[in-house]
């Protein structure tokens, strides 16, 4: 497999074209050699002959490299292979797209179930007929729940197989949501329209995938952004993680009903987002992040009112937070329910938070850093009870070194330059051809993967988007193993996880 | 007729004040006191939807859970005013007409052929069952004190004297007051406010109901809370108070008991669904305490 | 082949028009009658004649039930449907004489013929495998029953020397009360199903046919009961201890039994163990009416009396109510098991609608007659802990709040065998297809539901006319039956209103929403389109909440492999349960198991040979012999 690291352009013509044979041991040898890799893309499209291109992509934490193989399948031979998954669970997501989208067959894959029901899915499965895992004997029970729920929240159905109050298993299904972002990114537009489109890829995550997209498309038209700008854009990321986490954990005590708390808590999240709002003139931070520039920069007028609002929620942020993590019967809730063990996390592939919050390090801050986070000044939390108290707790940590990261940032915006980027004033911007690209960061949830690949010609054939939803779903699912069911709405709060991400 | 009047008044507002004082304590302004009232009268003038699964039985049920509150209430005397209704331990009459509306919304829940009604129907059964021992000790407790077994002697000869008999009667009251949380699924066993299906008991048995039958369950549910309110009021009635100084006490009472309610409820999260039972079953413990703190008032056990 | 089956039920129904007519004018002006055939004494007195109006109504209900219950089995021969019947009259027959004999020989004899034919009812379906074990269990128990019965016998006429009842009198002003009611108490507590003798009970009444099951149920093990009224009657002076023992054991029975209940799937077998449950508040009601007798206080004896006999004729009807429901059930799916049934309201709500009521009225709710008697037991527990020491008031404070859980528990039980079984959509084919019973199969129900409404409406007359039977028991009973009628009468007015009032509303609510619009729709199910049946609480999970509080009283066993932390993506699996009757397994199966043991090895003398068994023969008579010649004997 060819190495490389985030954000590199590599030609097409490096990466050596496996057989499907030679593929498999690689990618499984590979697999093999350290703990610390796990895959965080593996996708196919179309070639103009008909014949399918997949690209295999695997992330090793530990030394910060990326690893890329491919394979071509004739659109004329057989497509029944052996499944990465039936070696590693976390590659279950990918491979069932595959399915999904080209009609791969794996023979071997233990869930191979629809994802997205696009319009035009190679099976011929539907939405009602989802073949849901069951416990037969005609003694227990299952609970149905969604597509539409009791909160305002998108689609999804969630079904439980339960003995009384206890689940025994629980199944979650999502597609229900056909927007076909992938296929617009490749679609003839303009760079801007795709910027928009990412911005709305997860309306909670617009920094995260924007910052991803932007970044990918720079890396391909060979050219980088001033320092200051990506200081700027390190603090929008950071406010948008504590943005969410504030208001998850106001979500939480709603859910717990501990009224003050969620009061609190609410009212809190509403000065973060707001800010947002004066800096670029939309309160989840839309129209902030354009290819090679910011569209509004953090002047020093915003510079102090940022500090102002820190210091301002932060007075009012420690005694709420000190009382939620000190009542009992709020910690009675928490603490050892939804609990994710490292090996589940691990088998499915688990990232972001979700990951931390369940003993595995993984943050592509640390361990694929880019731009301003080379300087490795971040701080990251890992807990190990994964355990609702774990996600929650998790968010305070993170809430913390998010305030302290923005301070230590700001300090740096203003000595950091704003001239020295090489796209704010190239007027032609041509991607580089036959070209691939990787680029990860860190959003809040956890690692947002965006890859492109362009033609000969420079024009992109395909955009990849990998959500950290895609495999934290599945900790959803595990958490409420041997679970009360009345906990699942705390458990799903405390991963608070992307549907539309999910779905694209 | 004073009680059922003061129940039927109060009812109006208790929802309201409990509402009220969860949103002052969260620092919002919050609903009108009559939203609650509003409600029901919307509720009862809307068309409905019935499930298709259902038998006569859904149909049936919320008017008989109403019916049996409203009969139930007839029972209660106002301190020594005469309730309408009244006959030798009538106190059994009381817990089982309640009990006979438990058990007609639980097969209401379970008609629907729906997972969540028949989440809430289990709960509500096995809570039910848990609550009542706690009851019929006081009410036993109660009659054993006054030699009386009909709500309306007992009221009107329960005279508190000593110290110890104040101390009974403040933990009587704590019994009476977490059974109509209990009964009427307020925290910390049930969160008539978070809407999901999976977490509540009461709210989630009527998942399927709409229109009229929905406003009766709404009015059934304040009128039951109200009851307790003058049930627990009962106990701060002075006898040598005019009537028109009992009512006034009996008012200040039933709004302190609602501003208590919505205080509990904006200070504290909600037990997990398996730490109930235990909950609901140290009310019975607390119960037996007024027992043997009567037997002892009586004479009954020297010790 | 049904015609045998009518020829019985018109000699029962004169049987039982020649036994009421002797009967009622002793209720009425409590003079005992008696005429004697032969050596055989029948004597009728006010409880005899109670019990004697009780096993013929019930009784008459479950066999003009039998006859539109037997009608899917014609294929059974003449000669199989002749025994039914005769056995069924046998029955019948046997019982009445129970309740008329006046010694414990005669009694022993009749009581052996009830056995013997109840016997051979619960076998009817003996071509099932199942149904010859669980008879044949069921006749080893009942002559366990009547060993005790034979001991009581003997130590009776042992001491006194003589079999008659009077003698009874001597003997308990004689000796300690114990030596005599303890065997007797076994003897007839095995028929009743006290615990831990009930283990026959939740066997043998599934396996009946329901007509049968009604009736042992509703009717044969109230001939237990009647076997210790019919001792105590005799007893006097501080039966206190004797008292307090039958009230603990009818707390565990009680609150064991609808445990029991609760987490059973086979709807026969849950009310099976409802049955034992009401034995169980039986004997909570004599335990109290004995305790008040001893300690001289009428108004707690009154009402625990009063109790006891409303509540063995309510119990009979709504038994009976229930059981037959549950046979129409039955004949129309074919099952009994609560996880295959469901969407029956639907489909056949005549018979629903009974089987509710007949819930309703079990779990002792108002307005129907279970409510009459369970007040009355209320009334004397709060007697009991206002009117005496501190100790009897603890006593009847564990009364109370042992009556009012398992009112809560019969809750769980009967909504579950509804909720589960009757309501909702239907689990699985034969429930779909279930189509509604002809009239003449409900007209039991009916009926037996329009006298409960009766009962219910005017408890008064009711204990009106038993009240010759408790002064029996209790001599000083008219003072306080005088005091305790009014409110009575005002019970049974609220009964009547509150239906009343439920009507009233009724016609309000239609009045009110005669403009509203009303559409029909599926249930709410989250805008989930795909419906599907298991999405409904099962049996087995609708019990499971109530099992995690009490596991150590009632063992669930579930059975699936184990989903383990690694098993990210499952293999298909199965999960089911079966539950353990702890105490049967710690009192009956330990025994049983034994003697299986010591047959097998005994069966190494069974070879089959004719020439080993004359010389076992030769052996014998050698060893009388000899014992003889030495003097041992």
């Amino acid at each position: 497999m060819l190495s490389f690291s985030n954000l590199d352009v590599i030609s097409l013509d490096a990466i050596p074209v496996l057989s499907y044979g030679t593929f498999l041991t690689t990618v499984l040898d590979h697999m093999k050699a350290n703990d610390a890799r796990h895959c965080v893309n593996y996708m196919g499209y179309r070639l103009p002959n008909g014949d399918l291109e997949c690209f295999c992509v695997l992330a090793d934490d530990s030394t910060s490299q990326l690893f890329v193989a491919r394979y071509h399948l004739a659109a004329s031979g057989t497509m029944a292979l052996p499944s990465l998954s039936a070696h590693y669970r976390a590659f279950h997501i990918f491979e069932r797209v595959l399915w999904e989208n080209h009609g791969v067959q794996f023979t071997d894959h233990p869930w191979l179930k629809p994802v997205r029901y696009p319009h035009d899915a190679a099976h011929g499965a539907t939405i009602d007929s989802y073949p849901f895992f069951r416990i037969e004997g005609g003694e227990v029970h299952e609970v149905g729940v969604g597509p539409i729920h009791a909160g305002v929240i998108k689609p999804g159905h969630f079904r439980f197989q339960c003995t009384g109050e206890d689940v025994v298993h629980l199944e979650i299904k999502l597609g229900y949501q056909h927007r076909g972002i992938e296929r617009l990114m490749v679609h003839p537009s303009t760079m801007l329209q795709r910027t928009v489109l990412a911005e709305s890829i997860a309306g909670d995550t617009t920094i995260g995938h924007t910052w991803a997209f932007v970044n990918a498309m720079q890396a391909l038209m060979r050219g980088t952004v001033s320092d200051a700008v990506e200081i700027e854009r390190a603090i929008a990321l950071e406010l948008e993680r504590i943005a969410i986490h504030i208001g998850d954990l106001s979500a939480l005590n709603l859910d717990v009903a501990y009224q003050l708390g969620s009061a609190v808590l609410g009212a809190l999240r509403t000065p973060m987002i707001n800010f947002f709002q004066w800096w670029c003139g939309n309160r989840f931070g839309k129209g902030l992040l354009r290819v090679g520039q910011n569209r509004s920069s953090l002047t020093p007028a915003l510079q102090d009112q940022l500090v102002e609002t820190l210091d301002d929620m932060e007075r009012r942020y420690r005694p709420i937070a000190d009382t939620m993590f000190e009542l009992p019967s709020v910690l009675a809730r928490f603490e050892r329910t939804g609990i994710v063990t490292t090996e589940q996390a691990h088998i499915i592939g688990a990232v972001g938070m979700a990951a931390r919050s369940s003993g595995l390090r993984r943050d592509v801050r640390r361990s694929h850093p880019h731009g301003v986070y080379r300087a490795e000044d971040v701080q990251t939390h890992v807990l190990h009870s994964g355990d609702v108290m774990a996600r929650t707790y998790l968010r305070k940590l993170e809430i913390d070194a998010s305030i302290t990261y923005i301070r230590i940032l700001l300090d740096r915006l203003r000595t950091a330059s704003r001239d020295n980027g090489t796209l704010e004033d190239r007027p032609v911007r041509e991607l580089a051809p036959r070209s691939m690209v990787v680029s990860m960061v860190e959003g809040w949830r956890g690692e947002l993967v965006h890859t492109s690949i362009t033609d000969e010609h420079g024009a992109l054939v395909h955009h990849s988007v990998k959500d950290p939803s895609m495999h934290n779903w599945f900790a959803l699912a595990l958490s409420l193993r041997g679970n009360e069911i009345s906990d699942f709405p705390i458990c799903n709060k405390s991963y608070d996880l992307s549907y539309c991400g999910h779905d694209l | 007729m004073i009680s059922i009047a003061l129940i039927l008044l109060s009812s109006v507002f208790f929802i309201g004040i409990v509402n009220r004082t969860k949103s002052i304590a969260s620092g919002r302004i919050g609903p009108g006191l009559l939203q609650h009232l509003k409600d029901i009268v919307r509720l009862l003038k809307k068309g409905s939807v019935t499930s298709t699964s259902s038998s006569f039985i859904f149909q049936l049920a919320p008017t008989i859970s109403f019916v049996t509150v409203i009969v139930a209430c007839l029972f209660l005397p106002f301190g020594d005013q005469p309730s309408i209704l009244s006959f030798q331990y009538d106190v059994v009459v009381f817990a089982y007409l309640l009990a006979l509306g438990r058990f007609s919304m639980i097969l209401m829940a379970m008609d629907t052929a729906s997972p969540f009604e028949g989440m809430g129907a289990n709960r509500e059964a096995l809570y039910g069952m848990l609550v009542e021992p706690a009851f019929f000790v006081l009410a036993g407790s109660f009659a054993v004190l006054t030699g009386h077994t009909s709500l309306n002697e007992i009221f009107r000869d329960m005279h508190l004297g000593s110290g110890v008999s104040y101390l009974m009667a403040a933990f009587a009251v704590y019994v009476f007051l977490q059974i109509a949380m209990v009964e009427n699924s307020r925290l910390p066993v049930d969160d008539p406010k978070t809407h999901l299906e999976l977490t509540m008991v009461h709210e989630v048995i009527i998942l399927d109901n709409s229109g009229f039958d929905l406003g009766m369950i709404l009015a059934t549910t304040s009128i039951r809370f109200a009851m307790f309110g003058v049930l627990i009021s009962n106990f701060a009635l002075p006898p040598m108070v005019p009537l028109w100084g009992k009512i006034i006490i009996a008012i200040v009472v039933m709004a302190v008991f609602a501003v208590v309610v919505g205080l509990l409820e904006s200070f504290r999260a909600r037990n997990r669904m398996k730490r109930n039972p235990q909950f609901i079953f140290t009310l019975t413990s607390i119960a037996i305490l007024v027992f043997f703190t009567v037997l002892i008032l009586t004479n009954k056990l020297v010790l | 082949m049904r015609i045998s089956f009518i020829l019985a039920t018109m000699i029962s129904a004169a049987m039982a028009a020649l036994s009421i007519a002797w009967s009622v004018p002793v209720l009425v002006n409590g003079q005992a009658a008696s005429f004697a055939y032969g050596p055989l004494v029948f004597a009728i007195d006010p409880l005899t004649a109670f019990m004697v109006v009780l096993i013929n109504i019930g009784v008459l209900l479950g066999m003009v039930y039998g006859i539109s219950y037997l009608r899917p089995y014609a294929s059974k021969s003449f000669m199989e449907a002749l025994v039914h019947a005769v056995a069924m009259v046998t029955l019948h027959g046997s019982m009445l004489a129970v309740t008329m004999m006046r010694d414990m020989v005669s009694l022993l004899i009749m009581w052996e013929i009830m056995s013997m034919s109840s016997f051979l009812l619960v076998l009817f379906e003996g071509e099932k495998a199942r149904t010859r074990r669980v008879a044949l269990s069921y006749f080893i128990q009942m002559h366990i029953g009547a060993f005790f019965l034979l001991l009581a016998t003997m130590v009776l006429a042992g001491q006194t020397g003589s079999y008659t009842f009077e003698a009874m009198g001597l003997f308990y002003a004689q000796k300690p009360a114990w030596m005599l009611f303890l065997p007797l108490f076994l003897g007839f507590g095995m028929k009743a199903g006290f615990l831990p003798l009930h283990t026959w009970l939740p066997h043998a009444h599934p396996a009946a046919p329901s007509h049968v099951s009604g009736v042992m149920s509703g009717v044969m093990i109230k001939l237990g009961i009647y076997g210790i009224l019919r001792t105590i009657l005799f007893m006097h002076g501080d039966q206190s201890m004797l008292g307090v023992a039958i009230l603990s054991v009818g707390i565990i029975t009680g609150l064991y039994a609808i445990l029991q209940a609760i987490v059973r799937n086979d709807l026969k077998r849950l009310l099976a163990y409802s049955s034992v449950e009401n034995i169980g508040l039986l004997g909570i009601s004599i335990g109290m009416a004995v305790l008040g007798t001893s300690i001289h206080n009428d108004v707690i004896a009154t009402l625990g009396w009063t109790a006891v006999l409303l509540h063995m004729v309510h119990h009979m009807l709504f038994k009976v109510v229930l059981f037959q429901s549950a046979g129409n059930i039955y004949v129309a799916t074919h099952t009994r098991n609560l996880n295959e049934l469901g969407g029956l309201m639907r489909r056949m709500p005549k018979t629903i609608t009974v089987f509710v009521l007949g819930a309703l009225a079990i779990c002792g709710l108002p307005p129907l007659n279970g409510f009459v008697s369970e007040f009355l037991m209320y009334a004397a527990s709060i007697e009991g802990m206002k009117n005496s020491g501190a100790y009897f008031s603890i006593v009847n404070f564990f009364v109370l709040i042992t009556l009012c859980l398992i009112g809560g528990l019969a809750i769980i039980a009967f909504t579950k065998a509804i909720g589960v079984g009757m309501l909702g959509e239907p689990r699985t084919e034969p429930a779909r297809h279930a189509t509604e019973r002809s009239w003449f199969m409900r007209l039991p129900q009916q009926i037996a539901i329009g006298i409960m409404i009766v009962m219910a409406i005017v408890p008064q007359l009711m204990i009106a006319s038993i009240s010759a039977v408790i002064r029996s028991f209790s001599p000083n009973s008219d003072i306080v039956l005088a005091s305790l009628m009014p409110t009575m009468t005002s019970l049974g007015i609220f009964n009547a209103s509150l239906v009343g009032a439920v009507v009233v509303v009724l016609a309000l609510r239609k009045i009110a929403t005669r403009n509203a619009q009303r559409r029909e729709g599926p249930t709410w199910g989250c805008g989930f389109t795909e419906a599907d049946a298991r999405l409904q609480y099962t049996s087995t999970t609708y019990a499971d909440s109530t099992v995690q509080l009490i596991s150590p009283v009632v063992r669930v066993h579930a059975h699936m492999h184990a989903l383990n932390d690694a098993d990210v993506f499952p293999h298909a699996r199965t999960y089911t349960t079966d539950v353990v009757d702890v105490i049967e397994e710690s009192t009956i199966q330990p025994p049983i198991a034994g003697i299986n043991y010591a047959l097998r090895r005994l069966a190494v003398f069974h070879t089959g040979s004719m020439r080993t068994y004359i010389l076992y023969a030769f052996v014998f008579i050698i060893a009388i012999a000899v014992v003889t010649i030495m003097g041992v004997i």
